[in-house]
């Protein structure tokens, strides 16, 4: 560092090389003769009285940081009350919420299934029969072979099972077992 | 044994003892208010910024608003939020050496005056050194002067000044070796001026 910057230092009693400060100074006037001037402006700004801020303000500074260290323990900064348990009223009205959310949620789903049924039964009604009669045959005994599967709804197989059907009840003998009335003739 | 900085800072933080930070306010006012009232030249805005930078500080040191380093030198950093209102104030009032304030600094003489102590005469001839003091340090370079007040009335180290500006302590010190060759060339011409003056009468 520069011994005029140094000189600074020393003259403010700032941390500084004294002895070696001192040596520069013995050798050299010019150096000597500046330390002189700066200390001669030091002392007279040193002999400047304090200014100092009005007793009122030195109050609302005081006043401000009672008031900043009041804030912590007031109400929004404890820790919140624990919350009041749910009364029993609100419970009651909460689970019938949920059931009733959930009943409408079946509803609709049930709805949809009854719905999707009836238009898979639609084209057996046209036919003027039940959708059962084609069950009931397999029970009763016809080739299991011809079944239609209950799963399987293709329009093609569907009609060529009723059509086979209907053949083979025309050429089936009367179920109740009576003969055959002849037709009487007026 | 006067306790230190921080230790009033822990008693005001801890306990919220504002007696303790009373005494903080008291034990630093002078450099405080000296510096602003170097760098704005008007008492009533360096009451202003005082309790300003005050209030900043609070507010630092309850984790409010800001940053506050428990560690670090409580003075040095009062000084910074000081500094930063003074340059706020200084912008606002776009006053930065550009419309230098002479006529009128807010207050009257004997507002300057302090009690009793010490005599009046002495008040008297301190108020007018301070004033013709002042009037000069006012013509100073701004960096000049900043540095000046910052270590005059703050106390503030060099380093420190040099942090607090963010430049190189040569370049903070070099700033201060300007202020006092200035200031001394400008006493000097103002005594043979009085001088002239008072040989011409």
């Amino acid at each position: 560092m520069d011994d005029r910057l140094r000189l600074l230092m020393y003259l403010y009693d700032e941390e500084v090389d004294e002895a070696s400060l001192a040596r520069r100074l013995a050798e050299d006037e010019s150096l000597r003769r500046e330390y002189r001037h700066l200390r001669e402006v030091k002392e007279q700004l040193d002999a400047r009285p304090a200014s100092r801020p009005d007793p009122a303000v030195v109050d609302r500074v005081v006043e401000t940081a009672r008031a900043a260290g009041e804030a912590p323990k007031g109400p929004p900064s404890t820790p919140r009350a624990s919350r009041p348990a749910r009364s029993p009223q609100r419970s009651w009205t909460s689970r019938l919420q949920t059931a009733g959310a959930a009943l409408a949620v079946v509803l609709l789903v049930g709805l949809g299934w009854w719905q999707g049924r009836s238009e898979a039964d639609a084209p057996e009604a046209s036919t003027g029969r039940s959708a059962v009669e084609p069950r009931a045959a397999v029970s009763e005994g016809a080739a299991p072979s011809t079944a239609v599967p209950a799963w399987d709804d293709r329009d093609q197989l569907v009609r060529i099972h009723r059509r086979i059907e209907r053949l083979r009840s025309h050429s089936r003998p009367d179920r109740w077992g009576s003969a055959l009335q002849p037709v009487q003739r007026p | 044994m006067q306790p230190t900085d921080e230790a009033l800072v822990m008693t005001y933080l801890e306990e919220g003892d504002e007696q303790a930070f009373r005494r903080l306010v008291e034990r630093h006012q002078d450099r405080i208010f000296g510096y602003l009232m170097g760098m704005v030249k008007d008492r009533a805005a360096a009451n202003d910024l005082f309790q300003e930078t005050f209030e900043r500080v609070i507010k630092a040191m309850r984790g409010q608003r800001g940053s506050y380093d428990p560690q670090g030198q409580w003075l040095s950093w009062v000084m910074s939020i000081a500094r930063n209102a003074a340059i706020d104030h200084s912008r606002r009032q776009k006053k930065w050496r550009e419309v230098p304030q002479r006529e009128d600094d807010g207050r009257s003489f004997w507002d300057t005056l302090e009690d009793d102590t010490p005599g009046a005469d002495e008040q008297l001839h301190r108020a007018e050194q301070r004033e013709w003091l002042d009037e000069h340090i006012e013509e100073l370079a701004p960096e000049q002067r900043e540095v000046l007040l910052l270590r005059q009335e703050t106390d503030l180290t060099f380093r420190e000044i040099a942090e607090l500006q963010e430049v190189s302590i040569n370049t903070a010190l070099g700033r201060m070796r300007y202020a006092l060759k200035n200031l001394r060339k400008m006493i000097e011409a103002s005594n043979e001026t009085a001088l002239v003056g008072a040989l011409d009468a």
